[in-house]
């Protein structure tokens, strides 16, 4: 399979600016309206921010959100709710939900969403597996017996 | 509803009478049906679903490529069954997760694939112990089925075995342990527990002609190339070369059929597609639905004769439903924080198991044991323990990934004692969608449970102590939810007095001799371990009773 995503920092930079450099989303939302998908690009980014490597907007956690709101509308719902409480500044709002039903709600779902894309799981933690591998040689470090 | 020979007349009745029918075609109908099979029985085989074909499934999907295959409309096999379809009922108060698959193959085809042998601390516990009933056979009875299975299936492990985890000559080689395992097993030996090579269904070298495992940890999704145990490419498929099995398609059954003699004579089925009754005849019954379906066709298989359920006389089917409780316990092995992310697929669950021990050194103040797995160690995608971690932002950012290659999991499972309480039952229920009476679970553990608890608890912070890992917060006590083991035993076990057992040490029935229960549902404990191979030992012993009694002319 060909990997896009490359291991060394700068080429990961290269890749980052080419990301930035892409509208935030191509589709409208399913969901939520465009000013609420706009403000949970900005909630998922206090999450977990770009760095080195893509942040979770760059990977497009706010839309996998809004795809699961379409899914389930209670869960839209419910979303549509902590949208309505944490506007304005988003590192402002995060801070002050931290602790509340809404703080767990935005984090977790922002984990779940963004650990699972390319640039989630592939550039962000390096995991490159579920591939088939000839022979498994486990540990071999003698300082981990 | 009658549940005699006497059908509706618009009932779709088929005239021929069957050598064998069996019920299910998991571990245990599997095993039966290819037993049977292969020693010249011909066998009809009724499963309330169809293949899972192996092209299909998401072996190599990646997460992401599962959302854009999603968006295409496609969907990956669905294994698992929809409680919409098929509802059961469970208490509020203490719920009862169950976990179904319908269809060729049934819960092997995802199955974690820990095949771990009973040895006679298990079957001779309750003797000892005086809870409740003995079990009818001892490890010496079991012992060769055992190494056929292992020859069969192909499972790998270690010779590391103990007097709680007989050996084996047949396994196949032992995967090497990822890093975070070799930390857990200098912990515990530091914490003066052993932890030895696991033992799994896996084929970590090519074994009767199927392919070895390439490492790429999606056995839970389904294996592409068949390179672990399922019952419908390593059972069914080989006895149909036999040209003596036949399978029918989406058969719910619902009841066993009794004649005028006080023998099973047939059952009644729904179509799942269509909806349509039908009755199907056979001269000897075997049940394999798994254990909670099993049991509820036994008890909705009502008749004058037997008013609470076929080869019910002596109330013990539906009673002592019992499996494990388990909990988790998540750390991080400090050598390994911040490090690279390894590929640490392996054959997909963890490489090592923590056997029991309690039944050495003080004697406990609980009966029992427990013993511990440990999957997900490692770099291992699906980072719910993130969720656990304080803060967010950058500083965050950076903190999981320098966690991700350092999980240490730890997943204990302590028997839980049979408790009459414990049930399934369909009394007073409702009705599903053919106006067969769904299942209800009661189930609760209680103080031996609690007792028990305390010292598994113990155990795995002694090891992770060892370890110097850094921990996820727990709760001292806590339990994943009732079901989740998904290790259902208990509900119409063997013993050798009729009146406490509903069948004999070769599963058939003590009330009626055409009818055999091969699932885990005969199991007499749960015992801590998981129950697959035990299962799959028991059905090829007592397949193999089947076929003499039925040369003998006796059933
Ligand atoms: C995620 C997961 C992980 C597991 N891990 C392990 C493990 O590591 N080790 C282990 O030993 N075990 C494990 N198990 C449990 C293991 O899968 C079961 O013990 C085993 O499959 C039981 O075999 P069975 O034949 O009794 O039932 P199943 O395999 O469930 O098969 C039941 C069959 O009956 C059919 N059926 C059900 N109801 C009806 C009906 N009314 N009419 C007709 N047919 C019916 C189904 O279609 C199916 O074919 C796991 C299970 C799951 C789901
Ligand atoms: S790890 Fe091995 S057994 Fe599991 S799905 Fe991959 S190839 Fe199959």
């Amino acid at each position: 399979m060909s990997d896009q995503f490359a291991s060394t920092r700068r080429e990961a930079l290269v890749i980052l600016a080419g990301a930035a450099a892409l509208p935030a989303q191509a589709a409208p939302p399913k969901f939520l309206t465009e000013a609420e998908l706009a403000q949970l690009a900005k909630l998922v980014d206090v999450i977990l921010p770009r760095t080195d490597t893509p942040g979770a907007a760059d990977a497009l956690a706010h839309v996998i959100i809004d795809e699961r709101c379409a899914a389930n509308a209670s869960l839209g719902a419910r979303w549509r709710e902590l949208l309505g409480r944490m506007s304005g500044d988003a590192e402002a709002a995060v801070k002050a939900a931290v602790d509340t039903p809404d703080f767990k709600l935005l984090k977790d779902a922002t984990i779940d969403a963004y650990y699972a894309t390319r640039e989630g799981l592939r550039q962000e933690l390096g995991w490159n597996a579920n591939t088939y591998l000839p022979e498994w040689k486990g540990c071999t470090h003698d300082e981990h017996r | 509803m009658s549940t005699g020979s006497q059908a509706a007349p618009n009932v779709q009745r088929s005239a021929e009478v069957h050598e064998v029918i069996v019920i299910g075609s998991g571990a245990a109908g599997g095993m039966a049906a290819w037993n049977l099979t292969r020693q010249g029985v011909n066998v009809l085989m009724l499963d309330a679903g169809t293949r899972f074909r192996r092209t299909q499934f998401w072996s190599h999907v990646k997460p992401w490529e599962a959302r854009e295959k999603a968006a295409l409309g496609q969907r990956p096999p669905q294994f698992y069954v929809d409680t919409k379809e098929q509802p059961y009922l469970t208490d509020e108060k203490n719920p009862f997760e169950l976990v179904r698959v319908w269809g060729r193959g049934g819960k092997t085809n995802v199955w974690g694939r820990v095949s771990l042998r009973y040895s006679d601390v298990d079957f001779e516990g309750p003797a000892k112990d005086g809870w409740e009933i003995p079990w009818p056979i001892r490890y010496k009875d079991i012992a060769p089925y055992y190494d056929r299975v292992e020859q069969l299936i192909g499972v790998c492990g270690g010779d590391d075995d103990q007097d709680s985890l007989p050996g084996s000559k047949y396994h196949l080689p032992a995967p090497a342990p990822r890093c975070g395992e070799r930390m857990i097993m200098r912990a515990a030996k530091q914490a003066g527990v052993s932890v030895v090579a696991g033992r799994r269904a896996v084929l970590t070298k090519e074994h009767n002609g199927r392919p070895k495992c390439h490492f790429c940890g999606a056995c839970g999704k389904g294996c592409d190339i068949g390179a672990f145990f399922n019952s419908s490419d390593y059972l069914i498929e080989p006895a149909f070369k036999t040209g003596r099995l036949k399978v029918l398609d989406n058969a719910v059954v619902a009841r066993v059929l009794v004649g005028d003699d006080g023998l099973a004579n047939g059952v009644q089925y729904f179509d799942r597609t269509t909806r349509e009754e039908r009755r199907i005849y056979a001269k000897r019954v075997i049940v394999a639905a798994s254990c909670i379906d099993s049991t509820r066709i036994l008890l909705n298989s009502q008749s004058a004769r037997y008013p609470n359920g076929i080869g019910n006389s002596s109330d013990v089917i539906g009673h002592y439903l019992t499996e494990q409780i388990r909990f988790h316990m998540y750390g991080f092995a400090p050598e390994l924080i911040g490090t690279k992310a390894q590929n640490d697929d392996g054959i997909g669950g963890e490489h090592i198991y923590l056997p029991r021990y309690n039944h050495r050194g003080a004697k406990r103040d609980y009966l029992r044991g427990f013993g511990s797995q440990f999957w997900n160690t490692g770099a291992q995608p699906g980072l719910f323990w993130a969720k656990q971690m304080p803060g967010y932002g950058a500083d965050f950012k950076k903190r999981v990934k320098d966690c991700f290659p350092a999980l240490m999991a730890m997943h204990p499972y302590g028997e839980v004692l049979p408790y009459r309480h414990n049930r399934v039952r369909v009394d007073g229920t409702p009705n599903d969608q053919y106006g067969v009476p769904i299942a209800k679970l009661e189930y609760r553990t209680g103080e031996n449970e609690q007792r028990m608890l305390k010292e598994m608890y113990d155990m795995a912070e002694s090891i992770f102590r060892a370890a110097k890992a850094e921990m996820l917060p727990f709760t001292r006590g806590a339990i994943d939810s009732y079901g989740s083991a998904i290790h259902e035993h208990g509900t119409c076990r063997m013993g050798d007095d009729p009146k406490r057992s509903a069948l004999n040490k070769f599963n058939q029935m003590h009330d009626v001799k055409n009818v055999f229960v091969m699932d885990g549902s005969s199991f007499t404990t749960a015992s801590e371990k998981n129950p697959t191979l035990t299962i799959l030992a028991l059905a090829w012993r007592a397949s193999d009773y089947l076929a003499a009694e039925m040369k003998r002319g006796n059933v």
